[in-house]
């Protein structure tokens, strides 16, 4: 693979990295961070995948095994999420953000 | 190389270019979308991309798993429960001081991501993984892993499922 391919790979990684952590930072919504944290499960997935091109299997079962425990945790949240709703009718965890953050 | 061997290179770039630029143009938009039902599909958009990303390096078998499993399963999941509860609305920061974030995020990280790729010192590559010879090894050496993440992936739903029946029943009265 020549080095401009890698050069993809890595740039769209990083940038699904920073992304996600932007997304996670920018709200105080619960949902919204459990997507932006997604969303960096996405890149460095892609990184897992890029660098373990040395071990093609292990990455292989280790990339498969994180896809699953991601699959999860996402079911979990998701049941957590609705919990919190039905119980504060808010999707924010805090109501407000100050005037100044915006 | 033939010329048809070269359409062949140039086309895997533009294609490995275009899905790369369809999942940074997903997660920039997500960042400063209000509605969580719009931004659960730009999450289900970008794990197909990546999927097709992962395919490329040759890695079919794991992007079967992401798509089937990560994107069908579970964030299809994920967006029929968020419609189900209406389209919630959320208010996010300024565009500014997220960019300034993810600006210097993305630096950490490129840097980051740079500096164990020339650590590790191999070529890296696209790379062929065949579906017997992964199976094997994940019923030989990662069985126990495997066993493992099998018990917790049911113990994790059965707590889901009591989490999202019980734990909101008294509210709801």
């Amino acid at each position: 693979m020549s080095d401009l391919l890698i050069e993809i790979y890595k740039i769209t990684a990083s940038l699904l990295l920073a992304l996600g952590l932007g997304t996670v930072l920018s709200s105080r919504s619960l949902v919204k961070m459990l997507i932006g944290a997604e969303v960096m499960f996405n890149g460095s997935l892609l990184y897992l995948a890029l660098i373990g091109t040395v071990y093609p299997y292990a990455t292989a079962i280790f990339a498969l095994l994180a896809i699953l425990i991601a699959s999860i945790e996402l079911l979990l949240a998701v049941s957590i999420v609705i919990l919190y709703y039905r119980t504060h009718r808010e999707p924010e965890v805090i109501k407000t953000i100050p005037e100044g953050d915006r | 190389m033939s010329l048809l061997g070269d359409i062949s290179v140039w086309s895997i770039y533009f294609s490995v270019t275009m899905v790369a630029l369809i999942s940074i143009l997903l997660a920039a938009l997500l960042v400063k979308e209000r509605s969580l039902v719009y931004g659960s599909f730009m999450l289900a958009g970008i794990g197909i991309s990546v999927s097709g990303l992962i395919a490329f390096l040759g890695y079919q078998i794991i992007a079967a798993a992401q798509l089937i499993v990560y994107v069908g399963a579970s964030v299809m999941l994920f967006i029929v429960s968020l419609s189900m509860l209406g389209n919630i609305k959320v208010k996010t920061m300024s565009i500014y001081k997220t960019s300034i974030i993810s600006t210097i995020a993305f630096v950490a990280f490129y840097f980051l991501i740079d500096t164990v790729e020339k650590e590790l010192g191999y070529e890296l590559g696209p790379t062929i993984v065949t579906s017997r010879t992964m199976s094997e090894f994940l019923t030989s050496e990662f069985l126990t892993q495997l066993f493992f993440i099998s018990v917790s992936a049911l113990l994790a739903l059965i707590s889901a499922i009591y989490i999202a029946k019980k734990g909101g029943a008294g509210k709801d009265e």
